[in-house]
């Protein structure tokens, strides 16, 4: 039985646990002061990179009563049922979904010099490119693409499966997370105090067609009737697909990328 | 907590106050969503800002910091006026209906409750609280009259009555003087249990020890519950409105929602942090709350109770050890200088053997003097009294604990004969404080020389930090245990004189010592959460380098100041008792400390069982009362390791987990539980909720006691109506019944507003004070003050959950300095607005004590204030005091700009509410 990644924006409090254990799982590097982090803002670091697979984003609303909405997101691969990356990526094996897992991987060190194909497909702006930074602040950037792999090798490894339940035992009770077939979840799940982050059978998905016509990847999202979240317009966009569509672009950026090419974007954010 | 963490998913409302329980409890959320999600529980915020908790309540109520007592004053009378509370338990399980004597009273027009020393909108003082105190049914005579042979008393002009039977008589004088129990009574008449005078007298003087008057009706103007409505009639919505900035209506529909919880079958919780501590009314915040959840009915059930989040892993366990200067483990007293001895035997003057019965004829027949010294003497003094056989009143019993306690501390060399070694503790002077600031304030007039921080960061996290860390520079030595070396041990190398400029860290004389310290994966032992639950921790990794564990530490210190105990007293040293680390060990027997805890029989027979079991004649030790229990008798198990999550003991599914870990007092998970039930019927207040138990006690036969559920308060029968084999639910204190009105506290037996030392305005507008008047204020520049003409901006501080307290630890990990890498404040967009300030700019926040740069995060979620009824916003900025010089992510630190003034009870420091200015760097 496939897994999907469900998150619940409503019990999101933004604790940012998903995003440190996310770090900490798949020992990536921390982003330091010099390569670029807000002043003005608790978003940090700016934006996902090959180095930040998962990326809680704050949004603050004010409503036309006064009231303020505080919202978060944590943002990160979707892993679509039909994922637009992995359809187009032009190297046989370098994207692959687990279907036990449902996880989207990336197998960066197969990408080798190629295209940034799934970096311009993905519908949420996930996959990203290595870069590298000199002394001097000049930004290298490298073919091979990083993002979420649902901790794919924690998963199917049954690391940190919760072997703490009895047999029979009333979960719902212990606040525990309903019984999976694979008992380990992703560091984000685990982690996840307000149980906002679940790791559940496909099965179980309530809400499959939030965004009707797509066909991928909505379910992720909330698992839950978007209009009862409440969420800040901002945070809906977060949550949204840019597009639905995938676009055949390979022959317009074969001629586009090149190694030398896209430089790291650094958003000016004034987020709260 | 009086209750525990899983317990908040059973809460019908819970208002989160003086706490930002997502950001930095965020498992709290973990249960109180359950409750969401199963029953429906609504949740309020209250707070100066748009936290992260206030993104995921059901209401956000904002208020100016430093006010909280008016907005809770403003629920208390929302309450009192409109009937929404528990009157069956106001009346019959808090001192609502107890009358207080007629002196008290509280003077809006001063400010000041009775009995106050100073005077004026700013002057201090402290309170004669003779007026603070119950009235009793105390009777005396001197026409007693008893026949040679009888058991019976008479005394003409006298109102006995059969609610006198289990009570205590004295007689005091003639030839068969003696205190006895009335076993049987008559308007004019008493019969005496075990009383036959050899000789028949009349002219008898007699007392009848008194206990407090209770009024079940309520109706008497001196019981307290009318005593409140008086006191909080001032706190209407448009006073709260105008104290705290909270729009009234937004204050009524928080008031509306929380007072649903009043009626019997709701239940609501209080969680509160440091949000509420850290005031010079800190403890009066507290008591606002225990006052509202007292009305409401809501202590000792399930989803309810006072429940402090607490800052640390540990923070509950290390205060219930004694962390701090006032207590003793098991919070029994630290002896005061006027505790000359431990207890006076009465009969015959010498030491030990306590008897605190004043009208005991042995007692009675000593001097004056003797009597003096024993009524000071240690037992005498901080053992409580009571005389009414309804009322469990267990501090009775810490002569036990504390007896057990000092056999636990000297061992052997602890005997009858010696005072149990009580000459060996430290005695602190009788009106002296011990606490932080203190502390500093004798290191900077030098008469404390060398400081040992241990697992502590003064230089960020204390108080006015600029002026400790200049006091740090007049030490001779300082020790550093910790993990990293901190901002404190590294003061020298940021030092700056009172002007702000940089001093050369060669003119700095002190002497810095760092002592690695191992991290909590890198030791064995246990850890107490803030609902008192015990859990073992196993080490995981071994400590980097040569680094340590605290208890390796400290047990080395110890062997070696054994070795070299100096001149002055060497018998504290080398009397103490420390089996569990010889010299050479590579770790502490953890284990051990566990059973020294716990308490074993001297004579080798074991460990005790609970406290009950402990004894005041030196037979017993325990190392701390609370937790004897904690090692299960019959196998020697540490059932702080038990594991099990089945859940057996919990009879309507409240989550008790009784088997999970082992909890402070002997596995009971929810305090106060005795009032979980009514009193007429003494089913649970919620069946659904229930969290004891009661059915039919074979021994009387009529009245019925608890059989299953929590381990309850005391097993006796449940029924008020039971006589002597009922006891009143709120153990702890001495009347049995818990206090609406608090005569203990050193600033007010009730709750009232008053400004925080520095404030936008001139009075507390309940009342022309400027301040509270018991504050303590130090000499010096710690007396000087921020000016609201020069510093009209409110400024307060908090965590956030990427960083740890003082931040020597966070501010070292890159994954944490990622997220939350520079020092920030946060401000309105209005405020920002007047200042020219956007998101990002760098700006300057200063007041009398100093100043600050940071990073500007202008924010929807602070709004200005409009106060007492003016149309001119006032202004209020937030930031975190994580940061300091040291670490990755490095910052100034906001306590350069805190006040160093404290709680009027516990000193603690004002963290939460000061002036300042902010302008664009």
């Amino acid at each position: 039985m496939a897994k999907v990644k469900v998150i619940d924006l409503s019990l999101c409090q933004g604790c940012r646990g998903c995003q440190v254990a996310c770090k900490q799982w798949n020992q990536l590097p921390a982003v330091t002061q010099e390569e670029g982090l807000n002043m003005g803002s608790y978003e940090n670091p700016p934006d996902l990179s090959a180095k930040t697979w998962n990326l809680v984003r704050f949004h603050e609303f004010l409503n036309s009563d006064g009231s303020v909405q505080f919202t978060f997101f944590p943002d990160a691969c979707r892993h679509c049922p039909e994922p637009f990356c992995m359809q187009y990526c032009p190297v046989e094996g370098a994207i692959t979904k687990d279907p036990d897992t449902g996880a989207v991987v990336i197998h960066s060190e197969l990408c080798g010099d190629c295209c940034g194909e799934c970096v311009a497909q993905c519908p949420y702006g996930i996959p990203k490119l290595e870069t590298s930074m000199d002394d001097d602040g000049a930004v290298t950037t490298y073919y091979r693409a990083y993002k979420c792999k649902l901790c794919n090798d924690r998963v199917t490894s049954n690391v940190g499966g919760d072997n703490t339940v009895a047999a029979g035992q009333d979960q719902t009770a212990l606040g525990v997370l309903p019984s999976t077939a694979i008992e380990a979840v992703p560091a984000c799940a685990k982690t996840c105090p307000a149980g906002a982050i679940q790791f559940i059978d496909e099965s179980l998905l309530t809400n499959t067609n939030t965004y009707p016509g797509t066909g991928y990847s909505a379910q992720w999202i909330l698992n839950r009737s978007a209009e009862d979240l409440g969420l800040t317009p901002a945070t809906m966009a977060d949550a949204q697909p840019k597009k639905t569509e995938p676009q055949d672009r390979r022959s317009a950026l074969a001629g586009l990328l090149k190694p030398l090419g896209i430089g790291m974007l650094k958003d000016d954010k004034r987020k709260g | 907590m009086t209750n525990h963490w899983v317990d908040m998913k059973n809460t019908d409302v819970a208002m989160i106050i003086g706490s930002n329980a997502a950001e930095n409890h965020p498992m709290s959320f973990k249960w109180l969503q359950e409750g969401r999600k199963n029953r429906g529980t609504k949740i309020i915020a209250v707070d100066p800002r748009v936290t992260r908790t206030s993104a995921v309540s059901d209401l956000y109520a904002p208020i100016r910091s430093g006010t909280d007592i008016a907005f809770v004053n403003g629920i208390i009378n929302y309450a009192l006026t409109r009937s929404r509370y528990n009157y069956d338990y106001i009346r019959y399980y808090t001192n609502g209906s107890l009358l207080i004597n007629a002196g008290y009273n509280f003077d809006p027009s001063t400010g000041f409750f009775s009995g106050f020393s100073g005077s004026g909108t700013t002057g201090t003082g402290s309170y004669d609280k003779s007026t603070w105190a119950y009235q009793t049914d105390e009777q005396t005579g001197a026409d007693g009259a008893v026949t040679s042979g009888s058991d019976v008393f008479t005394a003409a002009g006298a109102t006995f009555s059969t609610d006198l039977i289990g009570r205590k008589m004295s007689i005091i004088s003639g030839a068969n003087t003696g205190t006895f129990t009335i076993e049987g009574a008559t308007a004019t008449t008493l019969t005496l249990t075990g009383y036959a005078p050899t000789s028949t007298e009349t002219g008898l003087d007699w007392v009848l020890p008194g206990i407090p008057i209770k009024d079940l009706t309520m109706s008497d103007p001196n019981c307290v519950f009318n005593i409140m409505k008086d006191h909080y009639s001032r706190y209407t919505p448009e006073i709260v409105e105008k104290i705290t900035g909270c729009p009234a209506d937004k204050f009524l529909h928080v008031a509306e929602l929380y007072t649903s919880t009043g009626q019997s079958d709701k239940c609501g919780t209080i969680l509160y942090a440091m949000g509420t501590t850290q005031h010079t009314y800190g403890t009066q915040n507290v008591r606002t709350y225990a006052i509202l959840q007292l009305l409401m009915g809501n202590t000792g059930l399930s989803g309810g109770g006072i429940n402090a989040l607490r800052g640390e892993s540990n923070v509950q366990g290390s205060t219930d050890m004694a962390l701090l200067f006032h207590i003793l483990p098991g919070y029994l007293k630290t002896p005061r200088a006027s505790n000359t001895t431990l207890g006076l035997d009465t009969a015959t003057g010498n030491d030990i053997v306590y008897n605190q019965d004043q009208y005991d004829p042995a007692f009675m027949g000593l001097t004056t003097a003797l009597q003096d010294e024993a009524k000071a003497s240690f037992l005498w003094k901080w053992t409580p009294q009571n005389n009414d056989p309804q009322s469990a009143n267990w501090w009775q019993h810490s002569p036990k604990y504390m007896i057990s306690l000092l056999k636990a501390f000297y061992g052997d060399a602890a005997t009858a004969a010696n005072d149990f070694c009580y000459d060996h503790l430290g005695k602190i002077d009788d009106a002296t404080n011990y606490s932080h600031m203190s502390i500093f304030d004798k290191i900077n007039d030098g008469t404390i020389t060398g400081l040992i921080c241990w697992g502590q960061n003064p230089a960020v996290g204390g108080p006015s930090a600029g002026f400790e860390r200049r006091a740090m520079a007049k030490l001779d030595w300082m020790v550093c245990v910790d993990l990293w070396a901190t901002d404190t041990s590294v003061f020298w190398d940021h030092a700056k004189d009172a002007s702000g400029n940089d001093v050369d860290p060669a003119d700095i004389d002190t002497e810095v010592w760092q002592l690695p310290a191992a991290g909590s994966y890198e030791k064995e032992g246990s850890v107490v959460n803030s609902g008192r639950w015990a859990q073992w921790r196993y080490k995981a990794v071994d400590p980097p380098g040569e680094a340590k564990d605290d208890a390796w530490i400290v047990s080395e210190l110890v062997l070696a100041l054994q070795a070299n105990p100096g001149t002055a007293y060497p018998a504290a040293i080398t009397d103490l008792s420390w089996p569990c680390y010889s010299a050479g060990d590579d770790h502490v027997d953890v284990d051990q400390v566990a059973m020294e805890i716990n308490g074993e029989y001297v004579d080798g027979s074991g460990p005790v069982k609970n406290f009950v079991g402990l004894a005041a004649d030196g037979t017993t030790t325990s190392g701390n009362w609370l937790y004897c229990g904690q090692i299960n008798q019959a196998d020697g198990r540490n059932r702080l390791k038990d594991r099990d999550n089945t859940n057996a003991q919990d009879v309507s599914g409240i989550g008790l987990y009784s088997e999970w870990s082992w909890c402070w007092p002997i596995n009971r998970r929810i305090i106060y539980n005795r009032a979980s039930l009514r009193p007429d019927t003494q089913e649970p207040w919620d069946p659904y909720r229930a969290v004891i138990l009661v059915d039919q006690d074979p021994t009387s036969g009529t009245y019925k006691k608890p059989i299953a559920g929590d381990i309850p308060d005391g097993g006796w029968v449940t029924d008020p109506t039971a006589g002597n084999a009922y006891r009143h639910p709120f153990i702890m204190k001495p009347e049995g019944h818990s206090r609406l009105f608090g005569m203990g506290r050193a600033d007010g037996p009730l709750t009232e507003h008053y400004e925080p030392m520095e404030s936008p305005l001139s009075s507390s507008i309940v009342n022309p004070r400027e301040f509270t008047p018991a504050v303590h204020i130090y000499g010096g520049e710690q007396g000087e003050f921020s000016d609201s003409a020069q510093y009209p901006i409110i400024a307060t501080t908090y965590r956030v959950t990427e960083h740890w307290q003082a931040g020597c630890m966070t501010r070292s990990i890159p994954w944490l300095c990622e997220m939350m890498p520079y020092m920030f404040i946060e401000m309105s967009y209005e405020l920002a607005g007047e200042k020219g300030i956007v998101s990002g700019d760098e700006v300057i926040i200063d007041n009398v004590r100093g100043e600050i740069r940071a990073y500007a995060i202008v924010t929807h979620r602070f709004k200005p204030f409009y106060l007492n009824g003016s149309d001119q916003p006032t202004h209020q900025i937030g930031m975190p005091w994580h940061f300091g010089p040291s670490g990755l992510a490095t910052g100034d630190s906001a306590n350069i700009l805190t006040p160093h003034v404290g709680d009027c009870n516990t000193r603690i420091p004002e963290y939460k509410a000061f002036l300042c200015n902010v302008t664009k760097a």
